[in-house]
Formats: structure tokens, sequence, C-alpha cells
């Protein structure tokens, strides 16, 4: 009896380890402010995320730059948001590829793969630490493995306030439209 | 009077439906293809078969594990969210390329692309697929 149970709570805990995290889409109340951990740019300027965000209505999505399933995908969606939003800098807007493999995503892959999607200046890439990938993905969603990530945009309000979160691959013309409201 | 035609391949020869289906699968020849509800074509590079149903590290599609095409997984019997059991042939095949719809007529993640495929490419695919066997 004590051998299942035990049994039985340690495949709990291997669950709970390895359960993917799975967020709704919709407003998100009370808003989250993101936290203020360190991510590097892919020019290799380091700030924090906080700080990336804080003054500028952000478009967020999670990537990696080996990725080659839903990444190019996502990118696709984001380089269409590009081009539906010219002047991103003087409305105060941006989008943030969020890279979820930061011991591979260096500068440099950030800097190739922002090059490969046509990147404009508005389109920031980043890596944050591997150590703060955990707090990231309670935040942001992820899957049961590193590599799967959830492919909602996360749209961040200009306080640094994660405020909606898209469905799965969303429209380039709804993630235009939020941003602009924001 | 009509005359039939049979070709015979030798060992090794890949029919030509099938090395078409592998160009397709593989991108060399281009796929048209956007996100289910997306008005916008996406990029080729972005929508070849095996960016994800061959990807070497265990390629996902958002939360669930992408698939190895193969004859088993298309023509083997399977039951899905305990329906009855359901099994591909070619216009299944097609139908799900084209409108996301399973054949057990579940829709899928929406992670894989709906594909505008003209029936010569679909058939090509559906070749190019039930000629591997990962499990040889």
């Amino acid at each position: 009896m004590q051998n299942s149970e035990s049994l039985s709570r340690r495949s709990f805990l291997q669950a709970a380890v390895t359960a993917p995290i799975i967020h709704g889409h919709g407003r998100i109340a009370p808003p989250i402010l993101l936290p203020g951990i360190k991510i590097v740019r892919q020019d290799g300027v380091s700030s924090t995320l906080l700080q990336l965000v804080k003054g500028r209505a952000t478009a967020l999505q999670l990537m990696f730059t080996s990725c080659t399933t839903t990444c190019p995908i996502e990118a696709a969606i984001f380089e269409r948001v590009q081009k539906m939003l010219p002047g991103m800098a003087k409305r105060g807007l941006q989008l943030l590829s969020l890279s979820n493999d930061p011991q591979n995503d260096t500068p440099k892959a950030l800097a190739a793969w922002r090059r490969r999607f046509h990147a404009g200046p508005n389109w920031i890439a980043a890596a944050p630490a591997v150590s703060d990938l955990a707090k990231l993905n309670e935040i942001f969603g992820k899957g049961s493995d590193s590599a799967d990530h959830s492919t909602q945009v996360q749209m961040v309000d200009r306080e640094g306030r994660l405020v909606w979160r898209t469905f799965e691959l969303p429209r380039p013309e709804e993630i235009a439209e939020i941003l602009q409201k924001m | 009077m009509s005359v039939s035609l049979c070709f015979t391949l030798l060992p090794g020869q890949v029919p030509e439906d099938a090395r078409r289906g592998s160009a397709l699968y593989r991108g060399k020849e281009a796929l048209a293809a956007k996100v289910r509800g997306h008005d916008e074509w996406l990029p080729a590079e972005a929508v070849r078969c095996a960016n994800c149903h061959d990807a070497a590290s265990g390629a996902r599609l958002g939360r669930v594990a992408a698939p190895q095409l193969d004859r088993t997984l298309l023509l083997e019997p399977r039951q899905r969210r305990g329906g009855p059991p359901s099994r591909y042939d070619r216009a299944a095949f097609c139908k799900l390329l084209r409108t996301g719809v399973d054949a057990a007529s579940i829709v899928i993640a929406r992670e894989m692309p709906i594909y505008e495929v003209e029936e010569s490419q679909c058939a090509a695919l559906w070749s190019f697929a039930i000629g591997r066997d990962h499990a040889k």
C-alpha cells in the first residue's frame, strides 16, 4: 500500500514538473507586471525585460532561432504586422521575439534570425538567462519540453504589464489592432 | 480497341509521383499554405511538411508532437477521442491538407497550415507518404 502510494505521489510530482503550462486567451485581470529579469538583445545590449517594454506597447512572442516548426510561421506573422504598422517608433509600438533557448540563442544567432525575417528597428529579438526561463514560462506558458513553447502573442502595455493573450498563431490584423488600442 | 500499358519498377526505383511528393514534402517544390483563419499566404519555407514532420529533434506543433508520416500512421485504423477507428485514404489525406479536418472528422492543431494543393500535388504527396515505413 505504502509502495503504491509513494509511486503515485512520485508520478504526480513527475507530471507536475513536466506538465505543460497552458494559458487561455483574452484579457488578463489583474494585469501581470513583467519581471525585471536580465535579457540580452540581438545587438548585445543588456537590459531588463521590464526596461525593454516600459513606455511602449509591445507584442511579444516566444521563439528560438533553430526552431523549424512553428517559429518560422510566428515570424511570418510578425513580419506581416510590421508591414501593417509603419512608423511604429513614432507611435510607441514594438514587436519582441523572446527566445526560450538562451543557451544557443546568442546575440549573433538572434541578429541572423532577425535578418532572415526582415525585422525592422522596432522588432527586437532577445534572450533571457537560462536561470530565468522557468519564471518566464510560468508567465507566458510553455509546453512539456524545451522544443515546445506557446504560440500565443502576449500583449504588454506601456507600464510593462501583461494585459492580453491572443490564441495560438493569431491573425496579424488582430495583433495590429490590439497594439494600436494600447 | 484499348491498349493498357503496364510499367514495372526496377528494385530501388521510385515512382515518379513519389519523387515529386518528396520534392513537395521537402520544399524543393513550393506549396501554398496559410494558417487556418488567416488571409495571407505564408512564405514557402515556413510551410514545408518536413519542417515539422521530419525534424530530427522531435518536432512539436504547439503542444502536440508532429507525427512522422508513413504508411503505418496513415493506413492503419486508429481510434481518436473514443470514436470509431478511422484510417486515411487519398481523399481523406487531401481533405486534411486542404481543410485541417482529419480522417476522424476532427479539426487538428491550428499550428498545421492549410494547403492549397492541386490534385496532382496531393496525389504525389500521398504516394510519397505511404511509400515510407519508419518501422523498417
